[in-house]
């Protein structure tokens, strides 16, 4: 039985994968300058070795916010997970940190049965806003920096092999980062009741890695495309800028949006270079995820526990 | 930075060196032609005209191996097309010194004596406007700054072509000649200005593409 309640951690990591492997190499993808598939081997590995590396720091956090019973957590992570996966179809990638949050709360305040740390949610929401802004800056002035050098390459093909190859790096290292951040989002709330940091890890990263490997076209080519027109030299830029953002986060042990930190890190870059939101609709529809998906995911933990509850005669 | 280039770039390089070399000499054998034709030079003239179809049609086959080899992944997918357009572009000048050949060999304009010097010059221009262009492009592949300093010069010899295409426009129509040679004249006239004009419509592209690599 205690089997059966894993198997909703494993679904979220690899929707998971799916949704977030576009803050990894979305815009890389989408412009073209590495391939699909060259990005999804080379991004699951570095996912895993992140998570199982660097994982450790943020996976206890989440398992503070509430004091969900195991099987009101497992109900907590399916409602999750699907509510991300209807935003995938519905072509608006959305923050797995939110859909987990939104869930876990959604449960606790609907069922009445787990005490809600509010102070620890309040954290949690000034980093909601506070991602997308650091990673926009850190976007906007990696830009300024890096691009003084990048001028000093002076021929068209010696650029195209010095942004080729900095991809690769930049996937790796986004990949690392978002194992590291990102795992605790998936097992974090079953850490330390059904098994230990490690396999928690583990089996958190290899399910994020499968997401990325067998789910992730969808939401890569919507982030990639719509937010801003995109140059090569951009995509690098807000990859690696967003890889920072959720690297230092990680850091300090919090699990972070990663969806949010490409979407701040794409506009930060475009800010810099001059160019303005390509399609505002698009960015619209973005955000409104953000505040849609917590809520729906919350809804629908709440009705999921409720028919289990039914179903089981009360 | 030559060492972390591909082999497929390298090779593609070349390639578009050699397409542009290949118009190059198309353009030169044009200049001996209209000198072969004003001395009526007639066994000149035949041999002249077949190097110039001869070339551009080598040039034509050049730019088609290189769309070929560009889609084999060579280059990123932003500067695939652009390479390409810019090919494109440069096919037309090549392309409008074969239809000048043509009016050579097919129409044999009369051309005064006293226009001879003028037309001349008028050709060279629109050939240095070309060998502009040539350096503009293959600095793309060496350093992007000169790229764009080549592009200014372009534009530079195609606005002195003009002034030459207008000052014997002018000749022309003061003339006191059957207006059909007139026609026949101006023909001639612009489609040199033509060779020129082109070479700089290639070189905006040339320069959009530097703009869109500005970072």
């Amino acid at each position: 039985m205690n089997l059966l309640y894993i198997l909703p951690a494993i679904f979220l990591g690899w929707v998971l994968g799916a949704n977030d492997s576009v803050s990894v190499f979305g815009p890389l993808v989408a412009t073209g300058v590495v391939r699909y598939r060259i990005a999804t081997l080379v991004s699951s590995f570095f996912v895993v070795l992140g998570a199982t590396v660097g994982g450790g720091p943020g996976i206890t956090t989440l398992s503070k916010l509430t004091s969900l019973n195991l099987e009101q957590t497992a109900v907590a992570i399916l409602a999750a997970a699907v509510s991300v996966l209807i935003m995938i179809l519905l072509r608006a990638p959305s923050s797995i940190s939110q859909s987990i949050v939104g869930s876990l709360i959604g449960l606790s305040v609907a069922t009445g049965c787990g005490n809600v740390n509010w102070g620890s949610l309040g954290e949690i929401v000034a980093l909601w806003i506070a991602t997308p802004l650091t990673s926009g800056i850190c976007a906007f002035l990696l830009y300024k920096l890096i691009s003084h050098y990048f001028r000093k390459i002076k021929s068209v093909q010696a650029q195209d092999a010095v942004i080729k190859a900095a991809s690769i790096l930049g996937i790796c290292y986004g990949s690392f980062s978002l194992g590291a951040n990102n795992v605790a989002n998936v097992t974090g709330p079953l850490t330390g009741r059904l098994m230990s940091v490690d396999t928690a890890l583990l089996v958190g990263g290899i399910s994020i890695a499968f997401g990325i490997l067998t789910f992730s076209r969808r939401a890569v080519l919507t982030v990639g495309k719509s937010i801003v027109a995109l140059d090569h030299f951009s995509s690098l830029i807000s990859v690696v800028a967003s890889a920072i953002t959720v690297w230092v986060y990680s850091i300090v042990g919090v699990p972070v949006s990663a969806t949010q930190s490409i979407v701040g890190a794409v506009i930060g870059a475009g800010l810099s270079r001059g160019v303005g939101l390509a399609e505002k609709k698009t960015l619209l529809r973005i955000v409104s995820g953000w505040v849609f998906t917590p809520v729906s995911a919350g809804i629908l933990s709440a009705a999921l526990f409720s028919i289990l509850k039914i179903l089981r005669g009360g | 930075m030559a060492w972390i280039v591909g082999k497929r770039e390298q090779e593609i390089i070349k390639v578009v060196n050699e397409y542009l070399k290949t118009v190059s000499s198309e353009l030169k054998a044009a200049k001996q032609l209209l000198k072969a034709y004003l001395s009526k030079d007639t066994q000149d003239i035949e041999t002249l005209t077949e190097a110039v179809r001869l070339r551009e049609s080598n040039a034509d086959s050049l730019r088609r191996k290189v769309e070929s080899m560009m889609y084999s992944g060579a280059f990123l997918p932003n500067f695939r097309g652009d390479l390409l357009g810019i090919l494109e572009s440069a096919d037309k000048v090549a392309n409008r010194t074969e239809y000048f050949a043509d009016i050579l060999e097919l129409q044999t304009p009369e051309i005064p004596d006293w226009l001879e010097d003028t037309l001349i010059r008028e050709l060279d221009l629109s050939v240095e406007s070309y060998e502009l262009l040539m350096k503009a492009i293959k600095n793309l592949f060496r350093d992007l700054e000169k790229a764009a300093e080549y592009v200014i010069e372009t534009e530079k010899k195609e606005h002195e072509t003009d002034i030459v295409e207008r000052e014997l426009l002018k000749k022309i129509f003061s003339m006191n000649i059957p207006l059909a040679q007139k026609m026949e004249l101006k023909e001639l006239v612009q489609t040199i200005a033509d060779i020129s004009d082109r070479a700089e419509d290639c070189s905006d592209r040339v320069e959009i593409v530097l703009m869109k690599r500005r970072v």
